[in-house]
């Protein structure tokens, strides 16, 4: 029977030998995306009607700090805008993001004298029925409700007040936050007389809308105290990152049903050399997460620690200074803001 | 194209016919089939079941299979299985003693055979993927040992691949083109066999029962890339001589548990009959899918200046053994002097072996429900050339994984928490004739 193995051996390897010059086809694809890992700037294909990997760019502004609202495949994102050195906070709406974002409208303009003539670092909560608006304005967290329906995305009220202040004196720089239920939670970038740090912040979103709802007229300074509350938000830097620039968070559901909260922060990275008196340090994408089993809680104490990302998630060129995330189609997609020729704009990417 | 195959590797676990089975009467019957086997699917089934006929036997098949997996909502793009069976059964008598050989053949018509390796991080469904893309062909022998009592066994037959890479010579610093190396490949693909063994007592002519072992195998891919020579320009003093780079890496290929299967078959009606397995399948042993790379380097007084990773090690993949149960109906509708019409019927219920993953793999399953369903059409007396009946077999199956969640203990993992589950359909017929 010798012979009869050796036929059988033959037709085995010479199989072996076709199969291993065989196509990767087959290998897994949309594996999934609910976890933190290097982000992947989305290049240029049929499907995208945009100039990747940059999904939001004006010529005569220049946008960071993207904060997003997805519903389906309906996105709508927020931006800060610096034109000229006049801040403000824009908005653009897709109904996929392959389509690419609608036109740049105006969301939110100083108006009130405590926010110092300039607005930025938007971050968006909404629920079924509202949609706020927080932001930067002064060192300080304001609150605006944005106007509903198809033709919203913009500020139609604004609460008279902060809605938050350091009360050591510290100026925010850049905020982020997530909500869910009536649990609304968050970080701020606070630079205080000796540097700056990040604090966790959390409150209720009926209390924000009715902070809005609330009469302008009459309301005291400190209208909004007490609407967020503070506490060391426990960030430990990786040791790349020198210093943290701007804040970004995803706080969501898991696949598994698990609440879970990351922490991205834009950081500068040591500098090397001379880089001139006008260029800006590099800078790179990291990002901190814990997650949150069971009822949220006010009690930093009780809740888990943040564990840091030791490497960065995304680094130049070009250097992007800020990020987000969000939950898309079952995957992650980030939102970043990079330098795009003169201007910043806004980038998008994936994890995986 | 050899030389390519070097530097891929893979990751798979089981056969295709453990995940999809053999033959469309041994589908529909959810492979309850360790007593009821009586064709060349025998060679899968039960061996000894081989010599339980008198003809000779030809069957001629044809499966496709389309995983339906997603993880996280998103379809997982496992690949489909499909390909033809064939296989053989040859009785024969040398006085009171019958035996029969047996040969099978699962024959991919996309990839005979499929090498590739995912890093150990990624998401999978390792039981679906490499495992259902390889050649498999079995040859067994059977004998009656007395009326009614059979015993066979025999061997599968895979392949397993050993290659290494030499380069010798110099390397030019300044300009690659001056570089002098030669090249050999060393290729072997290697046999391995694996054993089966079989027992089968028919009791009486309404009851039988059976009892199968398969063993387990697992295929290595072993792989090393060398390189020895000196590195400077050429008409100077070597910068570097005597230096090499060894570049190793070792997969494993394909596992498959040993499997310990029970059947009773019994006819409970004149036109009823009822298959029941049990198997056990040792899926403890399963090792890592992964692949160990160890590097090697020797440049010399610049030695100190490289720190190379260290191949490292990936703890214990801690699947759990299993047992299933398959339950097969097969119900003769029609009986005429012609024609015969079977309708069949079967469950199986095929738990996980994955624990939950809550480390750094993120090895995707789920429990397995699979409902089947087939027809058996036999024709009768279609002449002188075909005198023995002619079967004709078609069944559907589909296989239910609900969706399984695993939760990551670290929340920096970079896949996350995740979700599996989706659907195995699968359709299939085979032709069945005797001479």
């Amino acid at each position: 029977m010798r012979w009869l193995e050796h036929v059988l051996l033959g037709l085995i390897m010479g199989g072996a030998a076709c199969g291993v010059a065989s196509s990767g086809a087959g290998a897994p694809t949309n594996p999934p995306a609910s976890g933190l890992g290097p982000i992947v700037p989305l290049e240029d294909s049929a499907g995208l009607s945009w100039t990747a990997p940059f999904l939001l760019a004006d010529p005569s502004r220049a946008l960071s700090h993207p904060s997003i609202a997805v519903e389906g495949d309906r996105m709508e994102l927020w931006a800060q805008s610096d034109k000229g050195g006049e801040l403000s906070i824009v908005f653009a709406r897709a109904e996929r993001f392959e389509a690419g974002m609608g036109s740049l409208e105006e969301a939110l303009r100083a108006e009130l004298a405590w926010e110092g003539g300039a607005v930025g670092s938007p971050a968006v909560l909404r629920d079924e029925a509202t949609s706020l608006l927080l932001y930067v304005a002064a060192g300080q967290i304001g609150c605006a409700r944005l106007a509903a329906g198809s033709g919203g995305g913009r500020g139609e009220a604004r609460a008279a007040a902060p809605v938050y202040r350091d009360a050591g004196g510290g100026l925010i720089r850049s905020i982020a936050f997530g909500r869910v239920g009536d649990h609304v939670r968050g970080f701020a970038l606070v630079e205080g007389p000796v540097g700056a740090h990040v604090d966790a912040l959390a409150g209720s979103f009926a209390a924000l809308a009715r902070a809005v709802s609330a009469p302008s007229a009459g309301a005291p300074s400190n209208a909004g105290a007490g609407v967020l509350g503070a506490r060391a938000a426990g960030l430990v830097l990786p040791g790349w990152a020198v210093g943290v620039i701007e804040l970004g968070v995803r706080l969501e559901p898991t696949p598994a049903g698990r609440l879970r909260e990351d922490l991205f922060f834009a950081a500068t990275l040591p500098r090397l050399g001379d880089l001139g008196v006008d260029a800006q340090p590099p800078s790179a994408i990291g990002a901190a997460t814990r997650y949150l089993d069971g009822a949220l809680r006010d009690d930093v104490g009780l809740e888990p620690a943040l564990e840091t990302v030791t490497a960065p998630l995304l680094s130049g060129p070009p250097s992007p200074t800020s990020a987000t995330a969000v939950g898309y189609r079952g995957g992650v997609l980030i939102l970043y803001s990079a330098r795009s020729g003169p201007r910043m704009a806004i980038g998008v990417g994936r994890h995986p | 194209m050899i030389a390519a195959s070097l530097f891929v590797a893979e990751a798979a676990r089981a056969n295709p016919l453990d995940v999809y089975g053999n033959g469309s009467r041994g589908v529909a019957l959810a492979g309850a089939m360790t007593a009821t086997t009586d064709d060349s699917a025998a060679n899968y089934y039960n061996p000894a079941a081989l010599a339980r006929g008198r003809d000779l036997r030809i069957d001629l098949g044809y499966r496709y299979a389309q995983p339906l997996l997603s993880i996280n909502g998103r379809d997982n793009g496992v690949e489909a299985s499909r390909g033809v069976q064939i296989g053989l059964v040859a009785p024969a008598r040398i006085g009171p003693f019958r035996f029969a050989f047996g040969v099978s053949l699962w024959l991919p018509d996309q990839h005979l055979t499929r090498v590739r390796s995912l890093a150990y991080q990624t998401a999978r469904f390792p039981l679906y993927e490499n495992p259902t893309q390889h050649l498999v062909l079995q040859a067994n022998f059977a004998v009656q040992l007395f009326r009614g009592l059979y015993v066979g066994g025999g061997l599968t037959y895979m392949s397993r691949t050993r290659g290494q890479v030499f380069l010798k010579g110099s390397v030019a610093v300044s300009d690659p083109n001056d570089s002098s190396l030669t090249g050999n490949v060393d290729v072997d693909l290697l046999a391995v066999r694996y054993p089966q063994a079989g027992l089968l007592w028919e009791v009486n002519p309404n009851l039988a029962i059976g009892i199968c072992y398969r063993h387990s195998f697992s295929l290595e891919l072993d792989q090393s890339f060398r390189i020895d020579g000196t590195i400077g320009n050429p008409g100077m003093t070597p910068v570097v001589s005597g230096g090499y780079f060894a570049a190793r890496t070792v997969s494993r290929d394909l596992f498959q548990p040993w499997q310990l299967q029970a059947g009773v078959s019994a006819r409970v009606t004149r036109a009823l009959r009822v298959s029941f397995d049990l198997a056990y399948v040792r899926w403890a042993e399963f090792p890592v899918p992964a692949s160990r790379l160890d590097l090697d380097v020797d440049i010399g007084q610049f030695n100190s200046m490289l720190k190379l990773p260290k191949g490292r090690s990936y703890p214990n993949a801690d699947f759990h053994d299993l047992v299933v149960p398959r339950l097969g109906l097969e119900w003769r509708a029609l009986d005429r002097d012609r024609l015969a019409l079977d309708l069949r019927g079967g469950y199986v219920y095929d738990p996980t072996p994955v624990p939950e993953q809550i480390g750094e793999s993120s090895f995707a399953d789920a429990d397995k429900h699979t409902f089947s369903a087939g027809i058996g059409l036999e024709l009768r007396r279609l002449g002188p050339v075909l005198p023995l009946p002619l079967s004709i077999d078609a069944h559907v199956a589909l296989s239910y994984l609900p969706d399984r969640s695993n939760r990551k203990l670290d929340p920096r993992d970079p896949v996350g928490d995740f979700v599996a589950g989706g659907l195995v359909p699968q359709v299939g017929g085979t032709l069945r004739s005797r001479f």
